[in-house]
């Protein structure tokens, strides 16, 4: 990853995880059902980490240009 | 000042300008043992319980209390009710045991009289309680507090510790010096 | 921050944080979810047999329980511990308990007990000799035990017999 793509994708694993999190709470909440938002909260993990974990080309729209060697 | 100074210097093996430094780190890390223990210690204190948390090791609450869950525990003065979840130590064994009250009797001087057990087990804890010579009833001196709060498999990382403990001096020797060469 | 475990590590500090908030909020909702009084009745039905062993005194009883958990359970209730009591208090002594016979409830589905006739799981016994002719209460109590959280100990439902003067 380049620097960029390195804090987008550490801003949209917060996101998701953060949003995954409320939701499971509040769908647990509203159903009582604890397991809804274990399973919720999982899968949203899972699926941020499967965006931002590995070295995805859209993590590398900003490449570094260094100077060719002479 | 300045004596006191060059032998610390001599002692540390750093030149009297990275004395500072040096020291600096040293004081972080003594801080932060001290705050843990400080919190440690409070926690005993206002719970007047010697293990204010303890791990749940045995199968004997299930399906209540896994191997692995963490249990706070805290004691007070009030007599103990039938149905309350207990932590108490048999005399020669370093294991807390945590099992449910469920017979109490207090006889004409205030003594009270305990029973427990394992709410998986089939019997009651009197063979237990006899170590050294035949004991029917557990006192309240021998109790070390009752438990008001839970939370699931968290407790799990100590005991692999003790079963990994080889692979956690690793990981924690990298990580101690990383954090030696962050804060210094 | 470059490397594949470098980022997993990062990202495992802040999913802690995370699932203490999760847990957190759920046991201080379970604090304020609780406050449901089920419909309980107990009687005694009859005592079976009282004897003594030529040691102690002591008594098989049968009692009847209606009871229905079914609005006690929410989102932070893992089990509930339901055990009956016999409570007695001989002259001379403070007052002693004895549990009788317990039950787990695991689920919304089989939180309704009816029960005629039960006998008592565990014997009723005193740890001196004191039980002819005592006046016993029999309380129904329940342990709401957590998913997360801190645990409950309620009480409801009463009743009150007396134990024959002679075996």
């Amino acid at each position: 990853m380049d620097f960029f793509g390195q804090y987008y994708a550490y801003l949209f694993f917060r996101l998701i995880v953060i949003i995954g999190s409320l939701l499971g709470i509040l769908i647990g909440f509203l159903i009582q059902s604890y397991k809804a938002t274990i399973y919720i909260y999982i899968g949203s993990i899972f699926l941020a980490g499967l965006l931002c974990s590995p070295n995805w080309p859209i993590w590398n729209k900003h490449p570094l240009n260094f100077k060719k060697k002479n | 000042m300045e004596a006191i100074s060059e032998l610390l210097s001599k002692l540390l093996k750093v030149e009297r300008e990275d004395l500072p430094k040096k020291l600096r780190t040293y004081i972080r890390i003594g801080i932060a043992i001290s705050v843990t223990v400080f919190i440690w210690n409070t926690l005993r204190v206002i719970m007047d319980c010697d293990g204010p948390v303890v791990v749940v090791l045995s199968e004997s609450m299930e399906p209540g209390f896994y191997r692995g869950d963490i249990l706070f525990v805290r004691n007070n003065k009030d007599p103990l009710k039938a149905g309350e979840i207990i932590v108490f130590k048999v005399k020669h064994q370093e294991i807390p045991i945590v099992h449910r009250v469920i017979s109490t009797n207090i006889d004409s001087s205030g003594q009270e009289y305990i029973l427990t057990k394992g709410d998986n087990n089939l019997v009651d804890d009197r063979s237990l309680y006899s170590v050294i010579k035949p004991q029917l009833w557990l006192r309240r001196e021998e109790i070390e507090g009752t438990v008001y709060g839970y939370i699931p498999f968290v407790g799990m990382f100590t005991i692999l510790f003790s079963y990994f403990i080889f692979i956690f001096l690793i990981y924690f020797d990298y990580y101690f010096g990383y954090f030696l060469r962050r804060i210094s | 921050m470059h490397t594949f475990f470098q980022r997993i590590h990062q990202f495992l500090g802040f999913l802690l944080s995370t699932t203490i908030f999760i847990i957190i909020v759920n046991s201080i909702s379970g604090l304020y979810l609780d406050d449901s009084e089920p419909e309980i009745s107990i009687q005694l039905n009859k005592i079976h047999e009282f004897k003594n062993n030529a040691r102690t005194d002591r008594a098989v009883i049968g009692f009847d329980l209606h009871a229905d958990f079914t609005s006690t359970f929410n989102w932070n209730v893992k089990q509930i511990f339901v055990f009956v009591t016999a409570e007695y208090q001989p002259e001379g002594r403070g007052k002693s308990e004895v549990v009788i016979w317990d039950h787990i409830i695991r689920s919304k589905e089989e939180a309704v007990l009816d029960l005629v006739d039960q006998k008592n799981k565990y014997v009723l016994v005193d740890y001196e000799n004191d039980l002819r002719g005592q006046i016993i209460n029999l309380t129904v109590n329940w342990d709401v035990m957590p998913l997360n959280g801190f645990l409950r100990l309620k009480k409801h439902g009463k009743t009150q017999f007396t134990l024959p003067e002679k075996i």
